[in-house]
């Protein structure tokens, strides 16, 4: 007997023949239970083996049933153990408290944790990808605004009227010829180069020295490329300028707020004034256009 | 277990996690028998399975917050009993176990020809199936009778799917060897 035992347990089951137990109770996947079936049509070794396991299957059902259940203490023992836990209504309320930042991750599983923050860091990757690309592709110098572009569209000369944005001020009459349009719209190119307080804060005298006659935007060169912005920190222009004689020092200090400018040193008879927030080479054509105007400067030059 | 069942012992569950008492009582209900007797099979003693009854539900009590669904309500609470049936014996002595045990449940491990007195196949099977070792119970009861499939004996027994399935075929085979014995001849293996 011993050396049969020996055999039948040197025995390796077949891939089919081990699941023939899971088959016979039906708790196989439908792709393994055909698999079986298909097995089962053709091997009878293999179909006398499973009625073995149908006869054990039904005995070990048979078996179990005999047991029989467990009192009914068991249950009063159950309950009288679970009065005399600690109340939890405090945890119960926190846990089925809607918000709470720590409660919400704290509610869900170890595994949705990790896809999360495996999600979260693949998404940063592709995000600096996406911005190293175009870093890449525009040039490390600039990289382009939509709405300053159209901006700068909108002050193009061969633009029509029909662009120029909505302002009453700045809305061309349908009469006008295709030159004032342009004129137009570069001098609302220089009004709103010009720090905000010159255009919101007109006085008399400071609608006569902001509001520059076309000749101002004449003189500055047609922007032919869209206009960038660095993403390297520009910095502020700077202009020498010269104030007539009898300029008092508050009109100079006037003109200094006007502008958003700040005294960064001198050249000569000359201040060195550096404008905030003007920062191409355009902005300081139109400072220095708008400074030659003003009734207390003698002389405005670009300073380096 | 259909999926509908599966899905209602789910809310039991969320609503034991809140403190539902009423829920405890129909979760209990509907799963205490047979993890009874899965406990009653390992550890073979009807007053230490029932302890173990009352130990099982009450760890559900406390973890059902912790519960994160991946498997079936029935497999958390098969494996519970496990372990808790495995713990419960390594407390005890073999001889008290062997004293206790004698006079519970008739085991006729070591006395398999006694099968052979059996009026018929199913009794012979029934005591060889009685005579099997622990291990080997504990697996044809889960597959057979508890109706686990093999991932799910896989994560009560804690072993590998595969070992799970050649450990089945070698219970049977034991179980075979036994009928032998005993005999009484099948025609498998």
């Amino acid at each position: 007997m011993r050396a049969t035992s020996n055999k039948i347990m040197d025995d390796e089951p077949e891939e089919i023949e081990a699941l023939l137990p899971w088959y016979a109770a039906g708790t196989l996947n439908a792709r393994d239970a055909r698999r079986v079936e298909d097995a089962l049509k053709q091997d009878a070794a293999l179909q006398k083996q499973y009625a073995v396991i149908r006869e054990e299957s039904a005995e070990t059902v048979a078996l179990n049933e005999e047991l029989g259940a467990p009192s009914s203490s068991a249950l009063q023992k159950l309950m009288a153990a679970i009065d005399a836990e600690p109340a939890r209504a405090s945890s119960a309320a926190t846990a089925s408290r809607p918000g709470g930042f720590a409660g919400f991750f704290a509610r869900l599983s170890p595994r949705t944790l990790a896809w999360s923050a495996s999600f979260g860091g693949l998404a940063l990757m592709v995000q600096a990808g996406l911005i190293g690309t175009i870093l890449m592709r525009s040039g490390l110098e600039a990289f382009q605004s939509p709405d300053y572009q159209h901006h700068v569209e909108r002050t193009s000369s061969a633009r029509p009227a029909p662009a120029a944005p909505a302002s009453p001020a700045t809305v061309p009459s349908q009469e006008r010829t295709a030159q004032a349009s342009a004129d137009l719209a570069s001098r609302e190119r220089a009004i709103q180069s010009v720090p905000a307080p010159m255009r919101q804060e007109p006085s008399s005298s400071q609608a006569d020295r902001a509001a520059p006659s076309n000749s101002v935007a004449a003189a500055r060169p047609a922007q032919q490329q869209p206009a960038k912005r660095s993403i390297i920190p520009a910095k502020d222009v700077v202009a020498a300028v010269t104030f007539r004689p009898d300029a008092r020092m508050s009109d100079i200090s006037t003109l200094l707020g006007s502008y958003h400018a700040s005294v960064v040193g001198g050249e000569g008879s000359a201040l060195r004034l550096q404008f905030e927030g003007m920062t191409t080479a355009s902005d300081l054509n139109v400072i220095l256009t708008a400074l030659r105007k003003e009734r207390i400067v003698a002389e405005a030059v670009a300073a380096h | 277990m259909s999926s509908t069942s599966e899905t209602a012992d789910e809310a039991l569950i969320a609503r034991i996690a809140q403190g539902d008492k009423a829920a405890m009582r129909v979760l209990y209900g509907r799963h205490h028998v047979r993890v009874f007797r899965f406990g009653l099979r390992l550890v073979r003693n009807e007053q230490l399975a029932e302890d173990l009854i009352s130990e099982v539900f009450l760890d559900v009590w406390r973890q059902a917050g912790r519960f994160e669904g991946r498997s079936a309500v029935s497999t958390w609470l098969l494996g519970i009993m496990r372990f808790k049936a495995l713990s419960a014996l390594r407390r005890r002595t073999d001889a008290e176990l062997d004293d206790e045990t004698a006079g519970s449940i008739a085991d006729t491990a070591d006395d398999p020809e006694v099968t052979v007195q059996k009026k018929d196949t199913g009794d012979a099977l029934r005591a060889c199936l009685t005579s099997l070792t622990p291990e080997h119970r504990e697996i044809i009861d889960l597959v057979y009778y508890h109706e686990k499939s093999v991932e799910e004996v896989a994560e009560i027994v804690g072993i590998p799917e595969n070992t799970v399935k050649t450990r089945l075929f070698y219970a049977r085979k034991k179980l075979a060897v036994l009928l032998q014995a005993a005999g009484i001849e099948r025609g498998w293996p």
